[in-house]
């Protein structure tokens, strides 16, 4: 019958839209100029794999003026100059205020917040190494055993760093190059307090650290950056401080990690500089964003393919020729802008709720020279102290904060990377699935002690490259 | 009545994934026996199948599949809420459209006798 489709014609349809289907999950129908990130990694650099969806780009999804960027030093952010921003009276009152709400909270047995809480704050965050700029410095180099040091292509030397920080604990790992005009801005030009050392960067053989600066040599341009994956179990019982323990174990975890990079450098025969405190090396989700990690979000934090926003990031960098990797487009940007869900519970209302991301900065402790979602950084604060922790909510709310077992995620995700057709869609069925309360854990705290079959460390270390 | 709950999710959590790929093995074999069945019987000349009721048959057994292994991943991520919104935001589809396999012919066969045997679209 005219009009009608037959039987032949829906087959015919079928069958293109399959084959359609899979020219598209190879790669093949990709963008020009756009690559496919596993293809690449597998045929260039040999990585770690990813999905499918994840393209590599040459420029990386966040706008950057490079010119108005300059080195930031590391003690602007509210780590470091918080009393400064919201006065010293104020800062004494509300740190004053942390410690006796957790205090108030631990007498009354506040759920997330009580005895068995508290020991475990106190026991996880035990064992963090030293932060030193240059590692422990006690691996044996080659030359004391005498051998000659390791040899090999940036590509060889990229795949054998990825190998080792896997086995170490990290999660994906990322190589930029720093460029004396661009990717170089990226490392802090100052330390933390209370020190507030200049970082700088001088034609010398080996670097050095002396009472007035630390000295990075210019040929140790190869920056490592990596992340550790943090408990999205876990965080959702945030804002308490049950809650607060995925991000002290994260710590711990990623600084020992650093610490044994520094001596992997050092024993291949190489020289490595880092940071002396926590963060205090290089703007590390920028660093992340570069090498491809993730993208940068409206929490003002990266989102990466594989474990959402549940990430940490350290960066060092080392005279070990490296093949940097491209940054990636997975449709994260994009996405932001018609989901707000952290924002709109972000209990200081402290995230952007605007629709695009900006050149303006919200005040002195964000870097300017790049269009992004700034936040305020001194609401989030004066939370915190409120409630007695890091709070963590923006991250567990996050659409992307989930476990990798039921395939809708990765349907639902791929879908946000090739259109943004069904992202307001998406949003609101995320909003159904996983419904949040303000201020609220998602989770009552007390189940999580009674739950014996909890995984190692809250992580399932099966994700990343071996299941994708 | 928490502890109960909590303990309840946490062994759902673990037995599943014991037994996820015999899960799979046993969907596997209902669906071939299924098709097998349905098959003969239509090669038989026993009863007829429309176009559209394989459309219909494919969308919903696909449906619900992707419902049985979102809610069972759902329930290791210890995420009851969501994997209860997938049973009905996909399995609820899936089961309306596996009955209108059935239901539109009725509703044609019903249609055509009230029109005294005249030719009436589904």
């Amino acid at each position: 019958m005219p009009g009608q489709l037959t039987r032949r014609q829906l087959l015919k349809a079928i069958g293109f839209a399959g084959a359609s289907l899979t020219l598209a999950s190879t790669g093949i129908l990709g963008a020009p100029g756009v690559t496919n990130a596993a293809e690449a990694t597998a045929k260039a650099q040999e990585n770690a794999k990813r999905y499918w969806w994840v393209k590599n780009v040459d420029k990386p999804t966040t706008e950057i003026d490079w010119q108005q960027m300059q080195r930031f030093r590391e003690w602007q952010t509210t780590r470091g100059s918080l009393a400064k921003y919201r006065g010293e009276e104020f800062n004494k009152k509300m740190n004053q205020l942390q410690k006796d709400n957790l205090l108030k909270f631990e007498k009354e047995g506040v759920p997330g917040y009580t005895t068995k809480d508290m020991a475990l704050k106190e026991a996880v965050g035990f064992g963090q190494p030293k932060i030193q700029f240059m590692g422990p410095q006690t691996a044996s180099t080659p030359e004391e055993r005498g051998v000659a040091r390791y040899e090999g292509t940036p590509e060889e030397n990229a795949k054998i760093v990825t190998a080792a920080l896997r086995h170490m604990g990290a999660a994906t790992v990322g190589f930029v190059e720093l460029e004396t005009d661009t990717t170089r801005k990226l490392i802090y030009a100052e330390e933390p307090a209370p020190s507030k050392k200049p970082i700088v960067f001088e034609n010398i053989e080996v670097g050095y650290e002396d009472e007035k600066k630390l000295v990075i040599p210019e040929k140790a341009r190869y920056t490592i950056v990596f992340t550790v994956q943090m408990s999205t179990e876990l965080m959702k019982y945030g804002p308490t401080v049950l809650g607060s323990q995925t991000t002290t174990l994260s710590y711990t975890r990623l600084y020992t990690i650093y610490a044994q990079l520094h001596q992997f450098i050092r024993a291949l025969g190489y020289n490595s500089y880092g940071a002396t405190a926590i963060n205090g090396f290089g703007i590390g989700p920028a660093l992340a964003v570069m090498a491809g990690l993730g993208e940068l979000s409206r929490l003002n934090r990266i989102i990466t393919p594989e474990y959402g926003p549940m990430v940490r990031i350290a960066a060092l960098t080392t005279d070990l020729p490296l093949a940097p990797t491209k940054p990636i487009n997975f449709g994260v940007m994009d996405f932001c802008k018609d989901c707000k869900t952290c924002a709109e519970m972000c209990p200081s209302k402290a995230l952007s709720m605007d629709r695009d991301p900006s050149w303006e900065i919200k005040g002195e402790w964000n870097s300017p020279g790049h269009r992004a979602y700034f936040e305020d950084s001194v609401a989030c604060r004066n939370y915190w102290n409120q409630c007695g922790t890091n709070c963590g909510i923006c991250f567990s709310v996050c659409p992307y904060a989930v476990d990798d077992e039921a395939s809708l995620h990765r349907i639902v995700k791929g879908t946000i990377a090739s259109t943004t057709m069904f992202n307001s869609v998406l949003v609101s069925a995320d909003r159904m699935a996983f419904p949040a309360q303000p201020e609220q854990p998602l989770k009552n705290p007390e189940d999580w002690w009674k739950d014996m079959n909890l995984a190692e460390m809250g992580i399932d270390t099966r994700r990343g490259g071996r299941r994708i | 009545m928490i502890q109960e709950e909590a303990v309840v999710e946490s062994s759902i959590k673990y037995t599943i994934d014991g037994g996820e790929v015999m899960l799979w093995l046993f969907l596997g074999i209902i669906i071939g026996f299924g098709l097998g069945v349905v098959l003969t019987q239509v090669r038989a000349g026993r009863f007829d199948v429309k176009w559209y009721q394989w459309v219909l048959a494919v969308i919903s057994v696909v449906m619900l599949l992707l419902t049985i292994e979102n809610y069972l991943g759902l329930k290791m991520e210890i995420e009851s809420s969501a994997a209860n919104f997938v049973l009905w935001a996909m399995g609820l589809p899936a089961v309306v459209l596996g009955a209108l396999i059935w239901i539109i012919p009725m509703v044609a066969k019903k249609r055509k006798a009230a029109s005294g045997g005249q030719n009436v679209s589904a």
